[in-house]
This record gives structure tokens, C-alpha cells and sequence, in this order.
């Protein structure tokens, strides 16, 4: 019988970014939050982070990175059972449905296009950590929100 | 501060702004939309360093390296690299409220999806014309908050 893994009680959350200006806007956004962001500059860090450390609330990737790119990341996360909770948010400028509907199938959580306010970060945030701690798992509208979930993809 | 100046030869030059010279004038305006920027004051820590100048101050220092990295692009035929450094410059500039470098990101990201030149080095020198209008208007909103 497999042990059941204990739910996340920190705070911590991984942000992988090779923007300098998104990183240090993320990283405001989430310490105004009460958040401990750790962060990495590119897809191969955040890859050698995760070997080490689980301990993460949720991530938020970009979808573009050098060495590798957020939807990477993800892959391997879905396949290794002590990183599997750990909820994903990819942000992108990015506006290709494809694309969108391919990071889904990888595992990706919940989409934020770039350019989004402090305001639409922090409630994707709550979504995204709301269906992490299973209190609501089903794709939410929010009105005037930019972000896509699955079911939004599938009605485009 | 240091920015970068391109110029239609495409060469690339980088520059020493000194206060005196860093106000937002009238051909500036509109090249950044500073409501962006306004709305992150809230996130302002008591006790550190002012948030919205260390954005304004990383994406001066970044923003060159993205367009001398597409003119590199350009010269190489690279079209991997010049669409990941108008898609990352372009995530940037739009994050800030630079809405017209965003766009020229946008277009030089399309420029390079079909393998076609053609326009890029025509789209690069109105970039250099567009990033020294939103670095007035960052400069003067750097000036403000110091």
C-alpha cells in the first residue's frame, strides 16, 4: 500500500523565469502574499531544484525558457510521485491555443498571460492553490480575468 | 545608466545618460503607458530598495542585450534566436507598459516564424527609435521616485 503523502504546509514557491524584470515582478507579488519564492532563472535550474526539493505550496514557470521550457518541467514533474501535487502555473505571451492545449495535456494547472497586474497573478494564485488543497478542483470564470483553464480551451 | 542606441546601419552603441538628459519630453510621451507602472507601487516593501526603479533599472540594463542579440540573429539567419529574444523582450516591455516596443517584439517574432529577413532590420531600427522614447519616459519616471 503506498504511504500517503502528507499535504504541503509551506510556503515556498518555485518560480522559474529568464526575464529578469517578470522575475522580480513575481517575486514582489508573491512575498506581498506572505510567499517564500525561490527562484531560478531558467528551466535547467528549476530541473535541479526539484531533484533536491519538494517542499514547494505550487510553481509558476514560463512557458519559454532556454535549456528548458516550462511545459519540460512539468513533464517530468507528472512523473515523479513526490512532485506530482505540487500545482503548476505557466505564464506566456504566448496566445497559441495549441500550444495552451498541448501544456495541459503535460500538466500544467492553470494559464496567466503576460502582461498581467499584481491583482491577476494573486488570483490565479488562489485558484491555483484552492485546487491544489482540493477545496474546489472544478475550472472557474472569473469575470475580466485573462486566464484559461482547461475547460475554457475546450469551448475555444 | 546605460542604453543601448541603434542605428540604421544596424550597429549598436552603448551609451552613458546622465540625469540632466533623462526627462520624458513631449516625443516621448505615450511610449510607455505609466499607469503600468503605477500599479505596482502597492507592492512597495517598507525598508527596501524602490520597486518600481529596480524594474525600470533591470529592464534598461536587459533590453539592450535583447536587441543586440536579434541583430546577431538577424545576421546569422537565426530565426530560434531572434524569436526568443523578441519573445522575451516582448514579455518585458509589455509588463512595463511599453506598448509600442512590445508590439515591434511582436512583429520581429513574426519576421522570423517564416524564415524571412526581409523586414527585420527595417523593424530593429524602429525598435532603437522606440526603446530610446520609452527610456525618456522610464528615465523621468526613475527621477521621480528618487
Amino acid at each position: 500500500m503506498l504511504t500517503p503523502i502528507a499535504r504541503p504546509t509551506s510556503q515556498r514557491i518555485l518560480v522559474a523565469d529568464d526575464d529578469p524584470v517578470v522575475r522580480l515582478l513575481v517575486t514582489s507579488i508573491l512575498k506581498s502574499g506572505g510567499y517564500t519564492p525561490v527562484v531560478v532563472e531558467d528551466g535547467r535550474e528549476a530541473y535541479r531544484v526539484l531533484r533536491s526539493d519538494s517542499d514547494f505550496k505550487a510553481a509558476i514557470f514560463d512557458m519559454m525558457m532556454p535549456h528548458l521550457e516550462g511545459v519540460d518541467i512539468i513533464r517530468h514533474m507528472r512523473t515523479e510521485r513526490r512532485l506530482m501535487r505540487i500545482p503548476v502555473m505557466l505564464i506566456t505571451s504566448e496566445r497559441d491555443l495549441k500550444l495552451m492545449a498541448e501544456s495541459f495535456a503535460a500538466g500544467a494547472t492553470i494559464f496567466l498571460p503576460k502582461p498581467f497586474t499584481t491583482g491577476q497573478l494573486q488570483l490565479m494564485l488562489r485558484m491555483l492553490l484552492d485546487k491544489s488543497d482540493g477545496a474546489d478542483a472544478r475550472p472557474r470564470r472569473v469575470e475580466n480575468s485573462p486566464c484559461q483553464t482547461r475547460a475554457e480551451l475546450r469551448r475555444a | 545608466m546605460s542604453i543601448i542606441r541603434v542605428d540604421a546601419d544596424r550597429s549598436t552603441h552603448w551609451e552613458l545618460v546622465s540625469p540632466a538628459h533623462a526627462g520624458a519630453d513631449a516625443a516621448a510621451l505615450g511610449a510607455v503607458d505609466v499607469a503600468v507602472l503605477d500599479g505596482f507601487a502597492a507592492l512597495q516593501a517598507e525598508g527596501e530598495p524602490d520597486l518600481i526603479v529596480e524594474l525600470i533599472d533591470l529592464y534598461l540594463e536587459d533590453a539592450p542585450r535583447k536587441v543586440a542579440s536579434m541583430l546577431e540573429a538577424v545576421a546569422l539567419a537565426d530565426e530560434g534566436a531572434l524569436g526568443r529574444a523578441a519573445h522575451s523582450l516582448k514579455g518585458s516591455s509589455a509588463s512595463l507598459g511599453a506598448g509600442q516596443v512590445a508590439a515591434l517584439c511582436g512583429e520581429l517574432e513574426r519576421t522570423g516564424d517564416d524564415g524571412s529577413f526581409e523586414w527585420a532590420g527595417a523593424l530593429l531600427a524602429r525598435m532603437g527609435q522606440e526603446l530610446e522614447r520609452a527610456r525618456r519616459v522610464f528615465a523621468a519616471e526613475r527621477q521621480k521616485r528618487l
